[in-house]
């Protein structure tokens, strides 16, 4: 709030004015008292002068009062004339009565001598505009009568109205003077003046348009002085509510208990600004998670004007956040599920590998022994039975031994390099060749890719595969067998293709299910892990398999490897 | 110690029918009567630091050769040779693990236990013979140990 009196104009007009009132308040207290002195001066100097008039008179008229000739008085009287400010004089005696007398020319009244006369302690007094000499007549020290002159002020008064002429005229001039000077200066005020208000008005109309952030002004106390659009949208309250309001009442009760608006205002006054996030309650008691930036104003002088506020809501960002903790929570929940899930797993394979292979080394040992030591005993039906004992001791044998290493591929972490895959399927078919004398195949092997995986992991992959191609074509009349590579987007996919016994597609999602089987153990050996184990060591990999076939039509089995960074 | 002296081979064991066919294998080759069987891991213990129920064996002829299956009642088979090696006057008697179980962990923790041997008991009975055999002959035969006082 402004005290000062032209609060309402402009920069430079007020400054102007101020500087004609300071000059005219200057001008007119030096003229006040230069004249007021001189006022005081120029009225003893004339009594004083009167009184030597009258001195001169009065000596002059001693004789006459001696010999009391009144003409003789008057004659000298008559002196006074030159001086035309005496509007009367008289000689009186020393009884104060009037013995001769001068009058003015303008004069028609007879002389009328005050009534406070004569005084006693002094010679002249200044009375209802005039002079009043009353100058004493002496004679060998005795007074013998009075000189009473009446003078009006008329010298003095034109004198001052003088000095009051040239006052104006100094103070005339000085305006403009002060004009003069100030104008330039006021132009180049006034411009700078349009663009502070320019400006000013268009950082408040940005302020004011502002609707994502509610951005308003505090007293040094808290009191709401400004109100913007976001403010109204985010509070909900509209300027005439909260102007002058103190800024609390945003806060839970629990915080304004805790002082915390209070608390927020010391910090940012003695740290130059804070920055806090919390709930915040809006106009309809619904509350909503603020970010708000408190910095103080100050001065030049480093006074405390208020605080600006800015508040954002960020109740989205809150409620995102809140989510995914509540998200990564339940996944580190599950995670550690997942985790006990995958013990409890390793305990059953363990269990598996230990508990379950006792009992049927006892049944095919002993069955064994039967064989062996009472053989003799039986007839050949009996043996016949105690043989269909023991091939499924070892039968059962593989499965176990095949669940296990299916478990344990679950445990194990792929340790990827680059792979030669054309060297190690090289060297796996030589393997199969060899343990199978006298196999005629026709056999493609393409120039295959090199992929990244773990080196014993993948070999047991194209081991499987190989030997299932090997497997399923060996009732086959022509068997070929071929193995290539092709590059696909983002991945390298490798296949083996044969021509053998085939698949019907109906079951092709069945595959590479665990201990699944398409083919009795009659016509082709297995255990069905193979491709359950080819299918886990591939996702290890991150990469994917599948197969097409038709019975009797042969099948191809693909399996894709990611592309390493520098393919 | 010579090989004239009568050997012993300590079988630990809590299956009996797995004992009965390793002692059966054991009868079948050159190794009879040279065997003693115990069936869990205090047995053990007390059989070969000449304890408890065995408290009058002499302590100074230790076993040979232990065969030590790993899963035991009372204590396990890793405790067992853990307190083998702990102890001064065992800490170098040969023990072979003969297990069901082909876990690495427990490979690992018996060799990190000092084990000198791992051998995992295969389910078809000529293996299994063929395997016991063998490792009697090796372990009563071949191998040398040093002259334990």
């Amino acid at each position: 709030v402004d005290f000062f009196p032209f609060s309402d104009l402009s920069i430079h007009r007020k400054l102007i004015r101020i500087s004609q009132i300071s000059s005219a308040v200057a001008l007119l207290l030096s003229c006040s008292v230069f004249v007021s002195y001189d006022w005081f001066t120029s009225r003893h100097s004339l009594a004083q002068s009167l009184l030597v008039n009258g001195d001169i008179v009065g000596y002059n008229s001693t004789s006459a009062l001696i010999f009391n000739d009144a003409s003789s008085a008057t004659e000298t009287l008559k002196a006074f004339q030159s001086r035309i400010n005496i509007i009367s004089a008289a000689i009186l005696n020393a009884k104060g009565q009037l013995f001769a007398s001068y009058q003015r020319s303008d004069q028609t009244h007879p002389i009328v001598l005050p009534s406070d006369f004569p005084y006693h302690d002094k010679k002249y007094q200044f009375s209802n505009g005039f002079l009043f000499i009353y100058d004493p007549i002496l004679s060998e020290g005795t007074v013998i009568g009075y000189v009473y002159i009446q003078s009006d002020l008329q010298t003095i008064h034109s004198r001052l109205e003088r000095y009051l002429v040239i006052a104006l005229g100094i103070l005339l001039i000085s305006f403009m003077g002060a004009a003069l000077i100030t104008a330039p200066l006021a132009q180049r005020i006034s411009r700078l003046e349009e663009a502070l208000q320019e400006s000013e008005e268009r950082l408040r109309l940005m302020i004011e348009s502002v609707t994502d952030y509610a951005v308003y002004m505090l007293s040094p106390t808290g009191h709401i002085a400004s109100w913007n659009k976001g403010a109204e949208r985010l509070k909900g309250y509209n300027v005439d509510e909260v102007l002058g309001h103190h800024f609390s009442k945003f806060y839970s009760s629990e915080d304004q208990v805790n002082k915390k608006p209070e608390k927020e205002l010391e910090i940012a006054s003695t740290q130059g600004r804070v920055e806090e996030e919390g709930w915040r309650i809006r106009k309809d008691g619904s509350r909503f998670w603020a970010n708000t930036i408190i910095t103080p104003i100050r001065d030049k002088n480093g006074r405390l004007r208020g605080f600006s506020k800015v508040t954002r809501d960020m109740t989205e960002r809150k409620q995102a956040e809140e989510n995914s903790r509540l998200l990564t929570e339940n996944l580190l929940k599950q995670t550690e599920q997942l985790k006990i899930a995958n013990k409890e797993l390793e305990s059953f394979s363990y269990s598996v590998s230990h508990d379950l292979r006792a009992p049927l080394r006892a049944i095919d040992g002993f069955s064994k022994r039967i064989i062996e030591e009472y053989a003799s005993k039986m007839d050949d039906e009996g043996r016949r039975l105690l043989n269909v004992i023991t091939r499924n001791t070892r039968q059962m044998n593989e499965l176990i031994e095949g669940l296990l290493s299916f478990s344990r591929l679950a445990r194990q972490e792929p340790n990827l390099k680059p792979l030669d895959m054309s060297r190690i399927v090289r060297s796996i078919i030589d393997d199969l060749l060899a343990s199978e004398p006298g196999r005629i195949l026709d056999l493609t092997l393409k120039p295959l890719a090199f992929g990244n995986g773990d080196p014993l992991l993948i070999k047991q992959v194209w081991v499987n595969l190989l030997s299932n191609a090997f497997k399923f074509t060996r009732h086959t009349a022509k068997p070929s067998i071929e193995v290539g590579s092709f590059a696909k987007e983002g991945e390298i996919v490798y296949y083996v293709k044969d021509n053998g016994a085939g698949f019907d597609m109906a079951y092709a999602d069945k595959l590479f299910g665990i201990f699944q089987r398409l083919h009795s153990t009659n016509e082709f050996e297995g255990t069905g892990i193979g491709l359950a184990n080819i299918h886990r060591i591939i996702a290890r990999h991150h990469g994917r398999v599948w197969a097409e076939g038709k019975i009797n039509g042969g099948a191809t089995f693909y399996f894709s490897l990611p592309k390493g960074e520098n393919e | 110690m010579t090989t004239t002296q009568p050997a012993e081979i300590l079988l630990v064991e809590d299956n009996p029918d797995d004992a009965e066919l390793t002692l059966n294998a054991f009868q079948r080759s050159v190794l009879k009567n040279q065997i003693h069987h115990v069936k869990d891991g205090v047995e053990a213990l007390e059989f070969i630091f000449a304890t408890g129920k065995y408290a009058s064996r002499a302590a100074d002829a230790p076993p040979r050769v232990i065969l030590l299956d790993l899963k035991l009642p009372k204590i396990t088979g890793l405790e067992v040779l853990r307190r083998i090696r702990a102890d001064e006057r065992t800490k170098l008697l040969p023990v072979v693990v003969l297990t069901s179980s082909r876990e690495e962990r427990d490979v690992i923790e018996s060799y990190k236990l000092g084990v000198n041997s791992y051998i995992v008991k295969p389910v078809d009975f000529a293996k299994f013979t063929e395997s016991i055999t063998k490792l009697g002959e090796y372990w009563l035969f071949l191998n040398e140990v040093p002259f334990v006082t």
